[in-house]
């Protein structure tokens, strides 16, 4: 997708008709838009998502006034009003021209249009220049850029940071799948236990009465179970919005003067906690994995004496190593010759005589086992040594976390007392907040835990009453058939999910090294920004003590990496589309998915400190193939030199307001031009000026 | 960096712990699935289930 240009018509501020035409060169790829604040660059990228999908962001501040107010201000009640914006893009080989329109009747003074997805057209013009307009336009443009993903690329960067809120993970999980293509995967997934479910009742009709009662209480577990996992994904989202939550009250404690040293305490310890929690847990799992391997070392002292004394007895006696070897004697059996010479014929005392020593010969590969036996029994002592100082160095290791872990919440619980007990009631207000919802989280991950137990139990119910249910079924051609349909597709279903698992896995590796490479362009900080395998995105450095532990992120941080998230995402989808994922088994499953989006950003450096500014706007232009950026003139300085090279087109939303002081202007390569102009009341507006 | 997973290798593990009749229904359903997602109206409810139904007893014959 090339955005090609965007043409509005009374939408919102954009008196009359108003065009931008957008930058769409390979090497300036850059569109800026200047705006004042307020003055339309919010209403601009709404204009994006309004034409494709009818919808607006969240950030947009009254959107029932789709219409220019001073238009509908002034005209008469009972006239008809018309907003539309018209966006084309080139997709393929094909020009898009898509135009959403909406006619509102002035029934009140005040505009309140309450259904605001108006009209869609979509026209389609091919690379031979015919022309068609497509049935379903709404399904077409969810085809090339699905909705649920335009948040990633058409969005406000002082918003953005929001991706790495605990509540985002089941987006940008969401997301990946979506634009990869695993979607397909996933709808197969839910739509088999359905024909599954249908074989059963099917079979459960043919039953005895016992049949037909087990068949109920499948189905009966099968309802507990799809409740248990409804239950989860609710106490999970509510888990991760009160977390998030939790965050923003920190973040206000640490931006009070009087709270912000205890905060930043409460900071540190937190971050110490979940780092002694994180080598707990690898203590404890190194303890179960060392004891799975090597337990049965310390049971082995007598062992290793006893064969070590078995195998001196047997050298005493000379019977190791055996003085002749059985091979020897079968050869001169064979051969009919003794080694004196002397015929071995049948029946010679001299075959006799050679016969007698087999029974006493060694055997090579008995010695040989002995030698290995002797050889393993002599390592047993160390390798027992060696096994009880690993698990004596993770015992200490699990009592060092479990110390680290034991004084980090006695920090904390310091710090909230001390923060109750502090004569700031807006720091106690906020104190209290605080308690409250670590209550809240702690109770949500009781419930959590106790749902899963619920599930896990359910499950085991589940498989048996299967088993049982499916020996109850009788022995008819038709109930066989049946019973083979069922067990092909459970078959199916769990074969599906380990398809889904893989490729899942697969994607976010792949997007984890672009995330990371991203990173990289943008900063220089030594961190790794990472993906996890729960799609949480996470920023690690490496500590003093040489372990990686969670980096802190600030507000400046986050933006940056949630920017790499889009960056990654933008490069994986366009990889695919140009078929250059490296991974032949990935390319195959994901053919078809994938595609080159541009993206479109308002406010890029809003949130941003003055440091990460300028790595942003150099890293910017490689974020994605074509970008758009909405800003104010002071957001411009010091950011737009860096862009300067990447610029291939310039505008700026020039606002006509009635309470500004006076005329504004902005310069813009040595010269100036209309930035904000006093109007008189009535005639508040925006225009779009290009910039030569 | 993390080390990458042998998609190909651990996809064919996935699918060969299926029988032979499961993997032949695994392909029709993708292959429904995405088909289905090129339709103008894709196709929902017991419509998609007909088709998976279908293609179940297809894969095992009476």
């Amino acid at each position: 997708m090339k955005l090609l240009s965007l043409e509005l018509e009374n939408f919102r501020q954009f008196r009359g008709a108003q065009r931008v035409e957008f930058a769409t060169g390979a090497a300036q790829n850059v569109t800026l838009v200047y705006g004042p604040n307020g003055g339309g660059k919010t209403t601009l990228l709404n204009a994006f998502t309004w034409i494709l999908y009818g919808t607006f962001t969240e950030d947009l501040e009254r959107p029932e006034e789709l219409i220019h107010s001073d238009t509908w201000a002034l005209a008469a009640e009972g006239r008809r009003l018309h907003v539309s914006g018209v966006l084309r893009f080139k997709h393929g080989e094909s020009v898009y021209e898509v135009e959403r329109r909406l006619e509102a009747v002035k029934e009140t003074p005040e505009q309140r249009i309450t259904n605001r997805r108006g009209e869609l057209r979509v026209l389609v013009t091919d690379e031979r220049g015919s022309t068609n307009e497509p049935r379903n336009p709404g399904d077409l443009i969810d085809r090339i850029l699905p909705e649920k993903l335009s948040k990633f690329f058409f969005f406000n960067g002082e918003r953005i940071e929001n991706l790495t809120r605990h509540s985002a993970y089941e987006e940008l999980a969401d997301a990946t799948k979506t634009l990869l293509g695993l979607e397909v995967v996933s709808r197969a997934i839910s739509h088999l236990p359905n024909a599954a479910k249908t074989f059963r009742e099917e079979l459960g009709k043919l039953s005895s009465s016992e049949g037909q009662a087990l068949e109920r209480k499948v189905a009966e577990h099968e309802r507990r179970i799809a409740q248990f996992v409804e239950d989860l994904s609710t106490e999970n989202s509510n888990l991760s919005a009160l977390e998030d939550r939790r965050e923003a009250v920190g973040r206000e404690l640490a931006a009070n003067q009087s709270s912000r040293v205890l905060q930043e305490k409460r900071r540190a310890a937190e971050k110490s906690r979940k780092d002694a929690e994180a080598r707990q847990d690898a203590a404890r799992r190194g303890m179960r994995e060392l004891i799975s391997r090597e337990g049965f070392l310390p049971f082995t002292a007598s062992l290793a004496s006893t064969v070590r004394e078995r195998f001196s007895d047997l050298e005493e006696r000379g019977e190791l190593p055996a003085p002749i070897k059985e091979p020897f004697i079968r050869e001169l059996l064979d051969r009919g010759t003794c080694i004196c010479g002397s015929p071995v014929d049948d029946g010679s005392p001299t075959r006799a005589e050679l016969e007698t020593y087999l029974k006493t010969a060694g055997s090579p590969e008995l010695e040989s086992l002995w030698t290995r036996l002797d050889g393993t029994a002599r390592r047993l002592p160390d390798e027992c040594v060696s096994f009880h100082a690993n698990l004596t160095r993770l015992l200490k290791e699990e009592d060092s976390a479990v110390r680290v872990r034991q004084e980090a919440i006695e920090l904390e619980s310091e710090v909230s007392k001390e923060l109750k007990d502090g004569e700031d009631v807006d720091v106690q207000a906020l104190e209290d907040k605080h308690a409250t919802l670590l209550g809240e989280i702690n109770a949500c991950n009781q419930r959590v835990g106790r749902l899963q137990s619920d599930l896990k139990r359910e499950q085991a119910q589940h498989a048996d009453a299967v088993k049982a249910f499916d020996k109850a079924s009788k022995d008819d051609a038709r109930s066989n058939e049946l019973k083979e349909c069922l067990r092909i597709a459970r078959e199916g279903v769990e074969a599906l999910r380990a398809i889904q698992g893989v490729l899942t896995e697969g994607v976010r590796q792949q997007l984890n090294e672009r995330i990371q490479a991203t990173y990289d362009k943008i900063s220089a900080r030594p961190r790794t920004p990472e993906l996890s395998s729960e799609f949480e995105l996470r920023l690690w450095e490496t500590g003093p003590d040489g372990r990686r532990r969670r980096a802190s992120n600030s507000t400046s941080e986050n933006t940056i990496l949630a920017l790499s998230f889009v960056g990654g995402l933008v490069s994986l989808a366009r990889d695919l589309e140009e078929d250059r994922v490296d991974d032949v088994a990935l390319r195959r499953l994901t053919e078809g998915s994938g595609g080159i989006y541009p993206v479109v950003v308002d406010a890029a450096f809003g949130s941003l400190d003055e440091t990460y500014k300028v790595e942003v706007a150099r890293a910017l232009p490689k974020l994605a193939s074509q970008l758009v950026i909405f800003v104010s003139k002071a957001q411009a300085q010091d950011t737009v030199d860096e862009l300067a090279a990447r610029i291939g087109s310039q505008w700026v939303i020039v606002s006509h307001v009635a309470k500004a002081d006076r005329d504004e202007d902005i310069e813009v390569g040595g010269v100036d031009h209309p930035y904000r102009r006093v109007c008189s009341s009535g005639d508040e507006h925006a225009d779009l000026l290009e910039l030569p | 960096m993390e080390k990458r997973i042998d998609v190909a290798a651990e996809l064919k593990a996935a699918f060969e712990q299926a029988s032979p009749k499961a993997r032949q229904l695994v392909a029709a359903v993708l292959e429904i699935e995405r088909a289905n997602q090129h339709l103008s109206v894709p196709r929902v409810g017991d419509d998609i289930k007909k088709a998976i139904i279908d293609a179940a007893k297809s894969v095992t014959p009476s």
